[in-house]
């Protein structure tokens, strides 16, 4: 904590040792300053004071009982003793009353080895219990939600859970329940606990009672190799740390002092893990071989592909070539999968494979700056699901800072904090913008608000206010692959470009790298057509996509954790990966393609230090503004479709990530109850919906208030059902499958 | 000099008659497999994973042999019981459990360090093998097998003998419980040794 | 016995002394490992057959199925033959060893005048299958194994011849049975006591045995000279080492022991047995040693050989002669 000259500081005591802090400061915190480390379960920094375990107690001179620091205001001329015998006394009787019923089965539990209980215990507890009664027995294993386990015997209610869910994720669902020895933690609404945030509950949990399915009994804190690197699951770039055990990710654990994530992770990147030895991994380059696909080795892979670009080169020229990716891939790869085609000639070079069309915001902020905005303005798809823990920053601003929340377009913002909801950018009430400060979060599909506000914003520029942009993408290096250049220059073709060219024949080679255009492309029909006319596809992939249907030779290469190299979140920064997971002998990383290629080409690259250098250091150049989408057609009364996004949607790791099975979403479409009705479906039905020639089949129908009358909203991502057939808020038609009974339990437990 | 030569001289006659004289001493050879020495009563042998009387395992897979472990001999990967495969009383149990006999210094220390006495040392010592492999024993060989008991604690033993090497061990015991290794040569030599320490 | 022709008897009489001396090989090979064994305080070989005694038998079926090697980088027809000379050298002095006598002879293959020239011809010849293993070995060990038994023999062989010419000198022939006849009175080496020290010293130090087998040094030159050899061949260099022994042994006894004479006029025990006896003495004497000195180092050997046995034998022989001419 510094001390700011507008903030009268005391002078306290501690342990002999004179401390000047700023006025109101906590005593725990002060203590901090002298790296005296006062034990705390209830109190955390980011949750503040509850005083509810009592295990802080401390010695103050002058007050004739011991104190909670955790609750304790400094004043000036304080004088604190925190290792004093009665402060020692103090703890061991607060141990004493935590262990009363407490099970002690540290031997299988998977907080052993890194439990605050056991650690007070050691330092401070009695080592043998005087109770001889039985123990009071609680439920053990409880099946709390999808994520994790409870056990209750555990649980020392210090309710850290309960206050996260409630103060950082303004979610509500965890509760104290019953009183005394008998109370424990339960949801409110006895259904299952479902968050995006769920598993930092696991990790702010003390003691074993929270515990996550994904890491229950696989392994002991001592045997893990720990890694810290960057999660490129989304565009934030949070830190974390990757545990890993005889070659399995077995658990990531978020980095507690980390500025971009706030010391917290969402679902996906935390429990999206498992996919890493998932047999269905690929594990050498394949070649088509008609319905076939044919293991061949490095070499011969490589060699093909560098044949078929130097054909298609030499005989219909560099524009009959194409390369789709970089939002996947390092700013080293980047950089070097531009260079490489560029020095070909090729200029159709894109990172676009979505429906994102632009990453880099014309004003960057950071996130400090947004949670210190005072209005935020949410254009598009909402970052809830896009870019999660960001929107635990939203979150924060709302509540703690008093920010105000205006979500403008079909979506509201999927999170439980007051926002204002428009539809369209006229209605956004005009004294959102009287803020000093304001945040501009776009989820850069649509640049059409941004063209329309375009004035505004100048103006508001011109008047001296703070105003920053944030574009929490699709692809987690979307940023970093832009300002790698991995963008069509100099009459070069983008991806929309090069899949119409393609679906006239006009493509002979095309190279994607982690892309999934057939389940990802904003137009899936084009997207497909180009795919089946292009004769030759190469893909750099974990798995066999969708997209890999219509590949060629498919190239096996690195998972997010085995890669080491720099990326920039969607704030412009540069993050490091390091390698925590070794990728399977056969894999290679897209880096190491390009360099076979090139050898293979005969193409000079940069030397892998001018490459570092490169990737840590962004040129700057003006970027596109992104595209402007024409209004969908169909009538006032037309039924539109909403295409949503979801954490755990995508046809790649979630997909092929047996641990996650549980929190796939389902292919659902949600509908108000008055359009519903209007439809003639209820919940639980299958329908197709239909748009012209194009159609989304099998969907499950779910009915919710929260959904505008008048759509349809489905989830874009899901492999058997690509969204990307329909356009985002065309008119559809809905019809009803008969029948569809054995599916409505299903229906109900995916609502 | 001349003294030295001769000094030299004594020595290596005083060496030829130690090496006459061990000609007619008793050999204090064991005619090891067909007579086998009993063991002290704690001797750490080959590990065993004992069970309960219910048949279930009594090791939960809590891994806290294996960071007791000096010698990192063991390996341990814990997985949940389900009420289908219930394979130990708890919530946990050792679903991959491996002792590199060849590693091991037989210390006892994981042991020690079990809460559940799940493994045990025996004294079992024959375990000689071809591969080096071999000698990587996992549940398959560690475990007790069903038919075969629960297997037996240390304090169980007090001779040092499992039941199934006792009717070699006992032809000739070459250990005396009570005094120590009294009866063979060497045990004599520390004897006197001791003896004329003490006196 | 004029109707036999000569020819047969020498081959009788040859297939006789070989199969005698092997079986004494065999056994004194068991002899060995079991007396070492007891210096040792283990019980020997005990296994094959009662007592062990069917352990050489075990040993020879193993030397004859043993793979027989031949390095890569040997010299092929030298590294085959290097065991057979050795052998034949060891074997060829049996020829006129005389073993004792009867009125109807001298028990032996042939009497040579000149008997004991013979066996130092022979024995030197010995030193070539060493040297030739150790060099067509194609590696370094056996090279150096080589090198050191060359070395070895010249320094050493010197000082013996020295010691036996002493006793020529008082035998006043160089038959060995005239030796033995000349002895009839005084063994030789009562006279001789110095000379018989060193042959003794030397005898050891030309069979290669310990504590002078740094030929073989295990533990420096993992095998030294037959580092690379197996099965039967190696067989034939163990055969001959110890055929080795035996000869020294026997030619110690007729120097300087008398040979198949009686002591104290106990003439009614035949000759022979008191060769067996003497014999026998020698060869446990050799194990004795075994069992009992460590290996010189390889320098101390050398200035043993040259500064010690060297001088001191021929100042031996130098004695011997001028008390010899004194007398006549
Ligand atoms: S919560 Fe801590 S003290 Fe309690 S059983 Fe687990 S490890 Fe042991
Ligand atoms: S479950 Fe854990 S975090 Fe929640 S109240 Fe209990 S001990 Fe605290
Ligand atoms: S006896 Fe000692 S070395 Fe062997 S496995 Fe047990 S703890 Fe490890
Ligand atoms: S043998 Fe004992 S210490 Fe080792 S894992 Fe099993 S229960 Fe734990
Ligand atoms: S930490 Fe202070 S009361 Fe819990």
């Amino acid at each position: 904590m510094t001390t700011q000259p507008s903030v009268k500081t005391v002078t306290v005591t501690v342990d002999g040792v004179s401390l000047s802090v700023p006025e109101g400061t906590l005593l725990v915190e002060a203590a901090k300053q002298i790296q005296e480390d006062i034990p705390v379960y209830c109190y955390h920094t980011k949750l503040g004071p509850a005083g509810l375990c009592r295990i802080c107690l401390v010695e103050i001179e002058k007050m004739p009982k011991l104190q909670i620091a955790c609750n304790t205001v400094v004043t000036d001329g304080m004088v604190v003793h925190t290792a004093s015998d009665k402060t020692m006394e103090g703890r061991r009787a607060v141990l004493e009353f935590l262990l009363l019923n407490h099970p002690l089965d540290c031997p299988i539990c998977d907080k052993g080895g890194e439990c605050d209980l056991q650690d007070f215990s050691m330092a401070y507890g009695q080592g043998a219990s005087r109770k001889v009664e039985a123990k009071v027995a609680k439920p053990k294993a409880v099946d709390l939600g999808p994520t994790i386990v409870l056990d209750e015997e555990r649980c020392i209610v210090c309710q850290r859970c309960v206050r996260f869910d409630d103060i950082i994720t303004q979610e509500r669902s965890l509760v104290v329940k019953d009183r005394g020895h008998r109370d424990i933690i339960a949801t409110s609404t006895e259904e299952p606990y479902v968050s995006d945030f769920s598993g930092n509950v696991t990790e702010l949990c003390p003691v074993g009672a929270l515990t996550s399915k994904t890491y229950r009994f696989k392994s002991r804190p001592w045997d893990l190799n720990r890694t810290k690197t960057t999660c490129t699951q989304c565009s934030v770039g949070c830190q974390l740390y990757v545990d890993e055990r005889y070659g399995d990710v077995l658990r990531t654990m978020s980095v507690a002092e980390d500025e971009t994530s706030d010391g917290w992770l969402c679902d996906r990147g935390r429990y999206n893990i498992g996919f890493y030895n998932d047999p269905q991994r690929i594990a050498s380059p394949l070649l088509r071989r008609g319905d076939e696909w044919e293991q061949i080795g490095w070499d011969d892979a490589v060699a093909l592909w560098a044949r078929q670009i130097r054909e298609a080169r030499d005989t219909t020229g560099p524009e009959s070539i194409g390369v789709i990716g970089g939002g996947r891939l390092l700013n080293e790869e980047a950089f070097l999968l531009q260079h490489l085609f560029r020095s070909l000639g090729v200029e159709n070079l894109d990172w676009r494979a979505g429906r994102q069309t632009v990453a880099t915001p014309v004003f960057s902020g950071t996130y400090e700056e947004l949670e210190a905005a005072q209005t935020i303005l949410v254009f598009g798809v909402p970052p809830s699901q896009t870019a999660p823990v960001m929107d635990l920053r939203i979150r924060k601003a709302v509540v703690q800072r008093g920010a105000r929340l205006v979500t403008v377009g079909p979506h509201s913002s999927g999170s439980s904090v007051t926002e204002t909801h428009v539809r369209r950018v006229a209605d956004i009430p005009s004294d959102a913008f009287d803020a000093e400060r304001i945040a501009v979060v776009f989820d850069g599909i649509d640049a059409t608000p941004m063209r329309d506000l375009h004035e505004r914003f100048a103006e508001l520029k011109r008047a001296g206010k703070s105003l920053i942009g944030f574009i929490p993408g699709e692809q987690p290096n979307a940023r970093g692959a832009e300002a790698m250049g991995m963008l069509p220059r100099d009459g070069g073709r983008g991806t929309r470009e090069v899949f119409s060219a393609a679906k006239d024949g006009g493509i002979r080679v095309l190279s994607l790298f982690g892309v999934n255009p057939a389940l990802r492309f904003a137009d899936g029909a084009l997207a497909t057509a180009a795919l089946e006319r292009t004769p030759f596809i190469v893909l750099s992939e974990l798995f066999l996509t969708d997209t890999a249907r219509f590949a060629s030779l498919v190239l096996p290469a690195h998972g997010p954790f085995e890669r080491d190299g720099h990326v920039l979140d969607m704030t412009g920064r540069v993050q490091r990966l390091f390698a925590a997971h070794a990728a399977p002998g056969g894999a290679l990383s897209d880096g190491e393609m390009l360099v076979a290629l090139a050898d293979a080409l005969d193409i000079e690259i940069p030397s892998p230090s001018a490459l570092t250098a490169r990737a840590r250091a962004p040129e700057k150049r003006a970027m596109p503004r992104g595209e402007i989408r024409a209004a969908a057609p169909g009538g006032e009364a037309a039924l539109r479709v909403i295409i949503r996004s979801d954490i755990f949607a995508g046809g790649g790791t979630v997909y092929h990530d047996e641990r996650l099975e549980e929190l796939r979403p389902r292919p659902i479409a949600t509908l108000h109850p008055r359009t519903a009705q209007a439809l003639g479906v209820a919940a639980g039905d299958l329908v197709d919906v239909i748009a012209g020639d194009r159609a989304l089949r099998g969907l499950i129908v779910r009915v919710a208030d929260a959904a505008s009358e008048g759509t349809i909203r489905v989830v874009d991502g899901l492999p058997g059902a690509p969204a990307n057939v329909l356009f985002d808020g065309e008119e559809v038609q809905v019809t009803k499958l008969e029948p569809a009974a054995p599916l409505a339990a299903a229906g109900a437990v995916a609502g | 000099m001349l003294r030295a030569v001769i000094a030299g001289f004594v020595a290596i006659l005083a060496g030829f008659r130690t090496t006459f004289g061990y000609l007619f001493v008793k050999k204090p050879t064991i005619a090891y497999p067909s007579i086998k020495k009993q063991h002290a009563p704690r001797f750490h042998g080959l590990h065993e994973l004992r069970r309960y009387a219910d048949g279930k395992e009594r090791c939960i897979g809590c891994e806290l042999c294996q960071i007791a472990c000096p010698a990192n001999a063991i390996v341990v990967v814990g997985a949940e019981n389900t009420p289908a495969d219930r394979r130990s009383p708890g919530e946990r149990y050792a679903a991959r459990y491996e002792i590199d006999e060849l590693r091991c210094i037989f210390c006892g220390l994981c042991e020690e360090a079990c809460p559940t006495d799940a493994i045990v040392l025996t004294p079992r010592f024959e375990m000689s093998d071809y591969r080096r492999g071999s000698f990587v024993y996992a549940k398959d060989r560690l475990l007790v097998p069903p038919q075969g008991g629960v297997g037996s604690a240390p304090d169980e033993r007090p001779n040092g003998i499992p039941a199934d090497l006792g009717a070699v061990a006992q032809q000739k015991s070459t250990v005396d419980i009570a005094t120590g290794y009294d009866a063979t040569w060497y045990g004599r030599a520390l004897k006197t040794e001791r003896r004329g320490l003490a006196g | 016995m004029n109707a036999v022709p000569l020819w047969l008897i020498v081959v009788i009489k040859s297939a006789i002394v070989l199969f005698v001396v092997i079986t004494t090989f065999a056994y004194s090979m068991l002899f060995e490992r079991k007396v070492m064994a007891w210096m040792q305080l283990r019980p020997g070989p005990n296994r094959v057959g009662p007592w062990g005694l069917l352990q050489p038998a075990a040993d020879a079926a193993k030397m004859l199925f043993k793979e027989d090697l031949t390095p890569k980088t040997a010299d092929p027809v030298i590294y085959r033959l290097a065991p057979f000379i050795a052998l034949f050298a060891a074997m060829g002095t049996f020829a006129i060893i005389p073993f004792s006598e009867s009125p109807a002879g001298v028990w032996s293959v042939g009497d040579v005048n000149a008997g004991i020239l013979f066996v130092f011809a022979l024995t030197s010849i010995g030193v070539y299958g060493i040297s030739l293993a150790g060099w067509a070995s194609g590696s370094k060990f056996p090279l150096l194994g080589s090198v050191r038994a060359t070395a070895q023999m010249i320094s050493y062989e010197l000082s013996m011849t020295m010691s036996v010419v002493g006793v020529l000198i008082l035998a006043g022939t160089t038959s060995l049975v005239g030796i033995v006849h000349a002895q009839y009175r005084l063994w030789f080496f009562i006279p001789q006591l110095v000379g018989f020290g060193i042959y003794l010293i030397t005898a050891v130090a030309e069979t290669n045995r310990a504590p002078f087998d740094l030929v073989e040094a295990e533990t420096e030159l993992v095998g030294g000279f037959h580092t690379e050899y197996s099965g039967l061949r190696f067989g034939l260099f163990f055969i001959a080492e110890y055929m080795n022994m035996i000869t020294v042994s026997c030619i110690a006894t007729l120097l300087f022991l008398g040979g198949w004479n009686a002591p104290f006029g106990l003439t009614f025990i035949p000759g022979i047995v008191w060769f067996l006896i003497k014999g026998g003495l020698f060869l446990f004497f050799y194990i004795w040693l075994r069992a009992t000195l460590p290996r010189f180092r390889y320098d101390r050997l050398m200035a043993f050989g040259w500064k010690v046995l060297l001088p001191v034998a021929t100042l031996n022989l130098m004695a011997t002669a001028a008390v010899i001419a004194a007398v006549r």
